[in-house]
């Protein structure tokens, strides 16, 4: 096949270009963990409030300056509403629904989770800046979607 | 000038071998490839880099 001296030049730009992608994507996910949120377990919905660790909702130690933040989802809120976090700490938040899909999000971090009903969605991140966080639902689940909301606290 | 037109005529008269098609002019399918090239490329970049940022 007959092929322009440009066009070979752009082919092989596009798949240099392509590999260049795929190997930046690979090392991250398979040497740094950095993976979009995800988490294997599962939880029956109606039993959520007794069910451990989301019978006691809130922030645990797990760690030197690492700490477990378990929210179930509902509508229309997070449990718990407001909660204070400790400047420059590891959190993963743990997040179930107890009825519906709903959405985990903390605009600028990288928590931005997809909440389903049965399944338990968790995502790690560090606040470096003190100041007041929001975590929205961006799955609209119902009249009250737009009153979904709980506060972070970071000092 | 009549040398001219007896060269004209020695190479109309010659079996002429079947010629190449003439290559189009891909410079600005070139440079357009390339400014969008770019332009994937700073977008990847730039959403890699927020992301790693806020890690
Ligand atoms: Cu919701």
């Amino acid at each position: 096949m007959h092929l322009h001296k440009f066009e070979k030049i752009w082919l092989i730009f596009g798949g240099i270009t392509l590999v260049a992608f795929l190997i930046t994507l690979g090392v991250n996910a398979f040497s740094h963990g950095h993976h979009p949120p995800s988490d294997l377990s599962r939880v029956q919905p109606a039993m959520v409030d007794q069910t451990a660790p989301f019978d006691k909702p809130g922030l645990v130690k797990t760690g030197e300056n690492k700490y477990d933040l378990n929210m179930p989802s509902f509508v229309f809120g997070y449990a718990p509403n407001e909660i204070e976090i400790p400047l420059g700490a590891e959190i993963t938040f743990h997040t179930t629904s107890k009825d519906v899909v709903h959405g985990f999000a903390i605009p600028g971090t990288n928590v931005n989770m997809m909440v389903v009903p049965g399944h338990v969605n968790s995502a790690t991140t560090t606040f470096k800046k003190p100041g007041d966080y929001v975590i929205l639902c961006n799955e609209y689940c119902g009249a009250g979607h737009h009153m979904m909301m709980a506060k972070i606290v970071v000092k | 000038m009549a040398q001219i037109q007896k060269q004209t005529d020695t190479k109309q008269s010659l079996p002429v071998p079947p010629q190449p098609e003439e290559e189009t002019s891909l410079r600005g399918t070139f440079a357009s490839v390339m400014i969008l090239g770019t332009l994937i490329i700073l977008s990847w970049l730039s959403a890699f880099f927020l992301f790693l940022e806020r890690q």
